[in-house]
């Protein structure tokens, strides 16, 4: 790969990129909040009233707590996949449907398997990600053989992704007994423990929450090692930032092309095997609730970093708990979410925003300094 | 099933000029949006919302409709007009945020696209609970019937095929032709070109490259707004949330495989068209609903892989622009 300088910035200059780095996202998190707010009072909805369910919904009492994290959790994981993928400069729209595939058919050989749970459950979530890779394998050979865009196949993908297990849970997996287009019970031995059963000290009585919840974290965690300290994280970033450079510098860019999305695509499928293992138990038909494209807004709200993804993550969960809690102390459309995140991507994609006012701002300063310096100069002459 | 009768079947549809008709109705928002996408990307200008302005267009034609009969008096058959004026304003006002972010704050194009998109989507969904009391739909609104032309639509075969259509169908036919007109041979669209190959080259001999630009997303406006007011004023009679279901993504593909021009973005919509039309065959074709839905979908990704390489897009096309 050649040797490279690199001149690692002073910890003041880091320090103020940090700052930056966290209060633009929340910064536009603020400003979301309150253009809600006006849309509310303009459409004679109380915004108090409406905040405060939210709010209500998504944090206070234990059972509410649950769901937000459980929301929280599969989101962690498409964020992280949204994420990986911008890092090499792709923008993996089709989530979704990698989520669906690799869900479906780790919870199709769940029904078929009888192993013990030590062994059930790492196959499952390799299955699960394999699978999901897979579908995101022609996007990544297409971009980087004929440099068909991705967001135009990933997003095809999907909604052949959303038919594909659409028919294959109606028609083959179908459990017989069930009223609606649900699977047989995936084996017990893969269901994830809850967090009540590892940790009986800390939880009084049974509790939703399963492991998945650490291992989001954990993925997070190798996802940012991965991207900061290997030599793969290195050309994928740096494909990222200027593929031209990158394949002068030596980085085969349609193989990091390839990987990134592969990646990308299983943890995707890792989002709907977790949420299928620790939840439902079962593959129903469009069981995900659009967490692949609510990892786009949390990726993008997380500036693409995989640690920033856990904190955007719980935001959201959050958000779509509480939404119904608008919904139902308000009468607020929970549509009003996605609004919010479409004002909030927005503002994070438009730095200059931000930027501007702080150029105009050293403009301005620099002008009165100026102004002060000739004023000092004329008096002197004088 | 025999290969007999496979072939009959192919057959009785291919001879069939319902057929025909079905693939130009259906392939007219698909060709709108693409030839709007067509001149927006044509300045350099990347444009993923175009699912979002359709989406916008949509529910403001149905929108506008319904308050043209019920508030304002106006009548059945006028109505519909009122809700295309909407659908096009309302679309052209949308995606003058696109070209806020895109152009002006030098934003990642196709991050704000998404934005749009998703913002769109909660937009349109959230006023059709507000205005209307219910989730998901508004009411039926007043909506366009065929206007079969005098002795045209008499001709046998094409007479059905080409002349007994809604007006937004013959609009577009009448756009595809227009606008590669003006794209190609007129100063202005010479201009848009310029913008998008060079910017810099348009800049230094006293172009406007923001105006041109924000022209080009306002033409992907008003054309992205008219082919959801397709939707919703002419498909069906109201609005009904995510009505586009990826046709803007769809439309993006035509307008790539139509390498960047109105006549050809038409074509590859008819393509798309005709493969949506198959839907309608459910009946006939021996296979389950969900493999003949997915079809349009495969064909995209079939004629994306297929058409590029020899597709060449807009040189500048997703760099932002910054004058000094």
């Amino acid at each position: 790969m050649g040797s490279a300088v690199i001149v690692r910035p002073s910890l003041g200059v880091r320090a103020r990129r940090l700052g930056f780095a966290i209060a633009q996202p929340v910064g536009s998190v603020v400003i979301a909040l309150i253009i809600g707010a006006i849309i509310m009072i303009a459409f004679g909805f109380d915004p108090i009233k409406g905040y405060g369910g939210l709010f209500r919904y998504a944090f206070l009492s234990e059972f509410n707590i649950t769901v937000t994290i459980l929301n929280s959790v599969p989101l962690v994981f498409t964020g992280l996949a949204v994420a990986f993928a911008f890092r090499c400069g792709l923008f993996n729209i089709g989530a979704e449907g990698q989520l669906l595939v690799g869900s479906l058919f780790a919870g199709w050989l769940g029904t078929l398997i009888h192993l013990p749970m030590i062994l059930t459950v790492p196959i499952l979530l390799v299955t699960g990600s394999v699978m999901g890779a897979l579908w995101a394998l022609l996007p990544g050979v297409l971009k980087a053989t004929t440099g068909a865009h991705e967001v135009i196949t990933t997003m095809m993908m999907s909604w052949i992704g959303l038919y594909l297990t659409s028919y294959l849970v109606k028609n083959v997996l179908m459990d017989p007994r069930s009223t609606i287009p649900a699977s047989n019970r995936i084996t017990e031995q893969a269901d994830l423990l809850t967090l009540d059963k590892v940790f009986p000290f800390l939880f009084g009585r049974p509790t939703r929450l399963h492991i998945g919840v650490f291992i989001a974290i954990a993925v997070a965690v190798f996802i940012w090692y991965l991207l900061t300290r290997t030599s793969l994280g290195f050309s994928v970033r740096a494909v990222g930032s200027n593929p031209f450079a990158a394949e002068a510098g030596g980085v085969r860019v349609s193989r990091s092309i390839v990987v990134s999305l592969l990646i990308s695509g299983a943890l995707a499928g890792l989002a709907g095997t977790v949420e299928i293992l620790g939840l439902h138990h079962r593959v129903f038909d469009r069981f995900s609730a659009g967490y692949g494209f609510t990892g786009i807004t949390v990726a993008l709200l997380a500036k693409n970093h995989p640690l920033g993804v856990i904190p955007a993550a719980l935001l959201f969960g959050a958000l779509t708990n509480g939404g119904a809690g608008m919904q139902l102390a308000a009468d607020i459309p929970i549509d009003i979410v996605d609004v919010l995140s479409g004002v909030i991507i927005f503002l994070v994609a438009a730095e200059e925003i931000v930027k501007g006012f702080g150029r105009r701002r050293a403009k301005r300063q620099a002008a009165a300094q100026a102004l002060a310096l000739s004023s000092g100069d004329e008096g002197a002459v004088a | 099933m025999d290969l007999g009768h496979v072939f009959q079947v192919v057959l009785d549809i291919l001879r069939d000029p319902s057929t025909y008709q079905a693939m130009l109705r259906i392939s007219t928002p698909l060709a709108l949006a693409a030839i709007g996408g067509a001149f927006c990307e044509r300045t350099g200008v990347v444009n993923i919302a175009l699912e979002g302005i359709m989406l916008v267009g949509a529910f403001s034609g149905a929108l506008f409709s319904y308050y043209a009969l019920n508030s304002w008096g106006l009548s059945e058959s006028v109505a519909p007009w009122i809700g295309v004026l909407g659908a096009v304003t309302m679309g052209m006002l949308f995606s003058a945020l696109h070209g806020v972010g895109s152009v002006h704050l030098r934003a990642d194009q196709v991050v704000v696209g998404a934005a749009l998109n998703i913002f769109a989507l909660g937009a349109t969904g959230f006023l059709t609970q507000a205005l209307f009391g219910v989730a998901g739909a508004t009411p039926r609104v007043a909506s366009f019937d065929p206007i079969p032309i005098p002795l045209l639509s008499k001709i046998p075969f094409l007479g059905p095929v080409l002349f007994d259509h809604t007006p937004i169908v013959y609009m577009a036919i009448v756009i595809a032709i227009g606008g590669q007109y003006v794209l190609f041979r007129t100063p202005i669209g010479l201009r848009m070109r310029a913008v998008g190959e060079h910017p810099k080259a348009a800049d230094t001999v006293g172009v406007s490259v923001y105006r041109i630009r924000y022209l080009g997303v306002l033409i992907s406006g008003a054309l992205g707004g008219l082919a959801g007011a397709n939707l919703s004023l002419e498909s069906v009679s109201q609005f009904s949330e995510n009505m586009t279901r990826g046709r803007g993504f769809i439309a993006l593909a035509a307008n790539i495989f139509g390498k960047w021009t109105p006549l050809g973005s038409w074509l590859s919509s008819l393509l798309f068209g005709f493969a949506e039309s198959l839907k309608l065959r459910t009946q006939v074709i021996d296979l389950p609903p969900e493999f003949i839905l997915m079809l349009p979908y495969v064909l995209t990704i079939v004629v994306l892989a297929g058409a590029m390489g020899r597709a060449v897009p807009p040189n500048a096309i997703g760099k932002p622009y910054s004058k000094q």
